[in-house]
């Protein structure tokens, strides 16, 4: 074939470049800092009474959701030890929306909480995280890949920006097959869960100390902090 | 997106003209895939997709032997995927990458495919001709007809490719274009001889 100009144009980079680019300037936002902590029902109008106040969706009131999540272990090979290494991924999506199963869902990779010099001394738990919006198609993609579903729930509940911030105050339910999720038996407990996240790119430590003033105001209502889940006595119901 | 695409391959490199006056040299374009295997089954076959006309999404398709999964997600997807290079194991990539035409409601791409490496190996020619200004391929399917055969002759495409004759009255996706690309890329990775056009 001739060799024309036009068949050769300047070279385009390919997405891989562009990523590694992203990685290599850290620019990507892929750790997380987490607070978790829990209150009870008859408790947690005060606590969304002061949140309203501190944070910075004050005109518009706090947002709702209403979410199913599950988590997929997919099972790969390692070949530095013969213990086979099990991956979660969590898929997100909303059920509020008038059609949930057509509606793009959240993909999600967390990491085990990082462990390591001066982890003592942080503030919040830091771990690696990839948020990715998929088409709804992922269910059977993961299902197809080998994964496997550990376990299911249905989180609703109201969402609070504070700058960088964002806390979640929210109910746990088991997925029931009809009900999904909001009757009063399928609670998982008398309490809410509340959560306080920052996605960023890694080494920006201090928004640690930031959540940790933050977290501060809302005591004694709750007490954010580190959970340990490792830690944590193992209740079987 | 308002468009219907469709690919033709060559292997014996088709004598091109010139690009003719009307046509409009935009940008160049570039569409790769790398393809990963499960680690555990060598059934399954996860195809991983970019395209420069979307660059802000990443497709991926899981064939499993009886059926595709398509799944369209973020550009850090990418990233996912590596981290899951335990469970994926890349073996190949591909890539088509040439220049992009833009005449009037028809946008042509020519790429030369090619196999990233070592030599950097030559398979063929990709041509993908877009009608941006209809979603069912049905209703311009006779249009794109006459544009292809005006430049390639009578005898070229007479018939939908495969991909497209049993979603002729669907939306027309990204997705559909990507599959098609998939497909001839197939086509490459496993030929030696001449491809055929339909």
């Amino acid at each position: 074939m001739e060799s024309k100009e036009w068949l050769h144009p300047q070279a385009i980079g390919s997405s891989m470049d562009s990523l590694g680019a992203a990685l290599k300037s850290n620019i990507i936002p892929n750790k997380e800092y987490l607070l978790q902590g829990s209150i009870m029902d008859s408790s947690v109008e005060v606590l969304l009474h002061r949140l309203r106040g501190l944070c910075d969706n004050v005109d518009t009131g706090a947002e709702t959701f209403y979410d199913q999540e599950m988590c997929f272990s997919i099972r790969g090979s390692s070949s530095s030890s013969s213990m086979p290494q099990l991956l979660y991924l969590r898929v997100r999506r909303a059920l509020d929306s008038t059609m949930p199963q057509e509606m793009p869902c959240q993909l999600r990779y967390t990491g085990e909480p990082e462990l390591g010099t001066g982890d003592k001394a942080r503030p919040t738990i830091v771990r690696s995280s990839v948020d990715v919006a998929v088409t709804p198609s992922i269910l059977e993609y993961l299902t197809e890949l080998g994964a496997r579903i550990e376990f299911e729930y249905v989180a609703r509940g109201y969402m609070f920006r504070k700058g960088r911030m964002k806390i979640t105050v929210s109910k746990i339910f088991k997925v029931s097959r009809e009900g999904q999720g909001s009757r009063p038996e399928d609670l998982v407990s008398q309490s809410y869960l509340v959560e306080m996240s920052v996605l960023a790119p890694s080494g920006q430590d201090a928004i640690g100390e930031d959540m940790k003033a933050f977290a501060e105001q809302l005591k004694p209502l709750v007490h954010l902090d580190k959970i340990d889940y490792k830690r944590l006595p193992h209740t079987i119901p | 997106m308002k468009n219907t695409a469709l690919q033709i391959s060559t292997k014996n490199g088709i004598n091109f003209r010139d690009p003719e006056e009307g046509f409009r040299r935009s940008k160049s374009t570039r569409t790769d895939i790398s393809f990963r295997d499960l680690s555990s089954s060598q059934q399954r076959t996860v195809d991983v997709l970019h395209n420069s006309e979307q660059p802000a999404s990443v497709f991926s398709i899981l064939d499993t032997g009886s059926k595709t999964i398509p799944v369209v997600a973020d550009t850090l997807f990418d990233l996912l995927v590596m981290k899951m290079n335990t469970v994926l194991q890349k073996r190949q990539k591909i890539e088509s990458r040439g220049s992009r035409f833009e005449l009037c409601d028809f946008c042509i791409k020519i790429g030369s495919v090619t196999v990233p490496g070592a030599g950097q190996n030559f398979k063929g020619v990709l041509l993908e001709i877009e009608y941006r200004a209809c979603v069912i391929p049905n209703y311009c399917w006779e249009f794109m007809k006459e544009f292809i055969q005006g430049f390639l002759g009578t005898n070229t495409l007479n018939v939908p490719p495969q991909y497209l004759q049993t979603r002729m009255n669907d939306v027309y996706q990204p997705i559909d274009t990507i599959q098609q690309y998939l497909e001839h890329f197939n086509m490459f990775r496993k030929s030696t001889g001449i491809m055929s056009y339909n």
